[in-house]
């Protein structure tokens, strides 16, 4: 459903993506990695049409990011949650930031209520619901923004580091629900540093010096990464390898191998 | 020499339908010369604690000293927030950068001198000072920001989600940078990265619902959570090592890093 095709992008002070080419089937769950300053929020915004390619182009189903007028149709289809918690919300309150977009999308009152309550009842924060964003803690609005874009059920959700601020047993319960929508056909574009977030997911790519390095299965990215010693990957995987077993991605995982070993001794 | 909160509560929007006891009765004593981490869930207290050791605002009830003193931001204690990407102003990340230093009655030189000698503790590209703050990755400005309270000098400093957005090799700069300079100064580290807050800290401190849940050193933490079965509290590593020990393998719980605990399971797995 998207689709980059030799894209570049600089900006005024540099080049920041060259030759690009990437696409995101309907229903795929995609990880992005990559250094600070490696362009993945540049990315993220030529997506949304936010940022418009310099050569290439960008597609997000067949329609270009260049055709102003049916640019409402891709917003409609993409749902972004930002890196910057800040910098998304439009309402004041958490309930006026989400029935904004309901609204445009023509939903009738009720059904605006009942769809609001879904999912901060998903998200455990239903009673943020008349809370003024700008006082919410950092935690608190990274789940404000993820209900905000999920509410409005888009076809693909593009996260920028979403759980960046939240503690573990949150970041947990948010991966869940996000493999859960994935499950049932939403594509997902995951962008963040740490590499235990995209165990799910479908295909991971690494981006390096303005083009994409790595790109495959999590087992088979993580196996270069850890290989060319240049990025983290998650510890269950590095122990599992680093003590000769078959590589695992999860706790549970490394410790049935481990168990396993220990009974085969 | 320490930071001493007494009794400290603080209530948002009291009498009101939305009143939220951020910090009920807080006790807490944070020496010179030590890192001390600090964790809990999301809103359980831990951004309003920082900006109240930093003397943001005053506690709704009981006290905060700095050496005797109160908190003087800029002076006695310095704060990196959580969201510092809100605190730039100016035109280029220099201007940004200069604007406290000057306001703490320092020479242009020294101003100078102060700033690019941080840019280079932290191995940044002294390039990006020229820049609008606005145009950096969020990345480089949340170490933009960790420079910026650096140049301040602060007794004591405290740090709130401070690698948040960073990437693994930053991450490793800033915590050798914190080890470093950990000795004549106290640090306070907030994060949700228990791992690294295992690894920098020598006490800690839990919030739950603005209470303290525990406090004591890094081990005197792992027992604690292990004691309750708190997996979700206990860093990936030491939930690895739980998790073999309650299958009877013969490892530690408290490992130091990766290979640590790889030699450890090694070592386990030969005896059996
Ligand atoms: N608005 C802008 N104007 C000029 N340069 C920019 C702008 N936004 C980003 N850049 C530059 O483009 C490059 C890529 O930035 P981008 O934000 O895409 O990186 P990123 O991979 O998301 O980094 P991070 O992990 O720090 O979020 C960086 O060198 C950055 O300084
Ligand atoms: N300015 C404010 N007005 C009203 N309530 C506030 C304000 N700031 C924080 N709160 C509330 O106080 C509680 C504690 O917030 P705080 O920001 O201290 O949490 P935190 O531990 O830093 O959380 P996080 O890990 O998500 O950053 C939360 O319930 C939050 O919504
Ligand atoms: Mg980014
Ligand atoms: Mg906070």
């Amino acid at each position: 459903m998207i689709e980059l095709k030799d894209v570049y992008f600089s900006y005024p002070s540099g080049a920041v993506l060259e030759g690009i080419d990437l696409t995101v089937k309907k229903g795929e769950y995609v990880g992005i990695m990559g250094h600070n300053g490696s362009g993945k929020t540049t990315l993220a915004r030529l997506i949304t049409g936010l940022l418009l390619p310099g050569k290439g182009y960008v597609r997000v189903n067949k329609i270009f990011t260049t055709d102003s007028e049916r640019l409402l149709d891709i917003r409609r289809s993409t749902g972004m949650v930002f890196q910057d918690p800040d910098a998304q919300a439009i309402g004041e309150t958490v309930e006026e930031d989400m029935v904004f977009g309901l609204e445009n999308l023509g939903l009738p009152v009720p059904e605006i209520d009942t769809r609001i309550e879904k999912y901060l009842d998903l998200l455990g924060i239903r009673e943020l619901r008349h809370r003024n964003i700008r006082t919410l803690s950092g935690g608190q609005k990274q789940l404000v923004n993820l209900a905000a874009v999920m509410v409005m059920e888009p076809e693909c959700i593009i996260l920028d580091e979403p759980v960046s601020m939240v503690d573990a047993r949150c970041r947990k319960m948010i991966l869940q629900h996000i493999a859960r929508l994935n499950h049932e056909g939403t594509a997902i574009v995951h962008i963040t540093h740490d590499p235990e977030e995209l165990i799910r997911c479908h295909r991971l790519i690494v981006l390096s010096r303005c083009r994409v390095t790595n790109q495959g299965t999590p087992h088979e990215v993580f196996g270069q990464l850890l290989d060319e010693k240049k990025m983290d990957v998650p510890a269950p995987y590095a122990i599992s390898r680093k003590l000769g077993l078959s590589p695992v991605l999860t706790i549970k995982a490394l410790l049935e191998e481990l168990c396993r070993s220990r009974s085969g001794n | 020499m320490s930071i001493e909160i007494r009794q400290l509560t603080h209530i948002y929007d009291a009498s009101t339908p939305w009143e939220t006891i951020a910090l009920d009765r807080i006790d807490l004593t944070i020496s010179k010369g030590t890192v001390f981490g600090l964790v809990g869930g999301i809103g359980s207290g831990k951004s309003t604690l920082a900006s109240l050791m930093a003397g943001l605002g005053t506690p709704a009830h009981g006290s905060i000293t700095i050496d005797g003193e109160p908190p003087d931001p800029g002076r006695n204690v310095g704060i990196l927030f959580q969201q510092p990407e809100d605190f730039f102003f100016e035109k280029t990340l220099f201007e940004d950068m200069a604007s406290g230093l000057l306001h703490l009655g320092l020479t242009e030189e020294e101003v100078h001198k102060r700033i690019h000698s941080t840019l280079d503790l932290l191995g940044l590209d002294h390039q990006i000072l020229d820049r609008s703050p606005f145009h950096l990755n969020r990345g480089t400005l949340r170490l933009a920001a960790f420079a910026t309270v650096l140049t301040m000098r602060p007794g004591y400093l405290i740090l709130d989600e401070p690698t948040a957005s960073l990437d693994p090799k930053s991450r490793k700069r800033l915590v050798e940078v914190i080890k470093r300079i950990s000795g004549d100064i106290a640090i306070i580290y907030i994060s949700h990265r228990l791992q690294e807050v295992v690894a920098v800290s020598e006490y800690l401190a839990v919030l739950e619902q603005g209470k303290v849940a525990f406090t004591g050193t890094v081990p005197g933490y792992l027992d604690w959570a292990t004691g309750q079965d708190a997996w979700e509290y206990l860093p990936v590593l030491n939930q690895v090592m739980y998790g073999l020990q309650r299958l009877g393998f013969d490892v530690d719980l408290n490992v130091a890093c990766l290979e640590d605990a790889v030699e450890q399971i090694r070592l386990s797995l030969e005896r059996t």
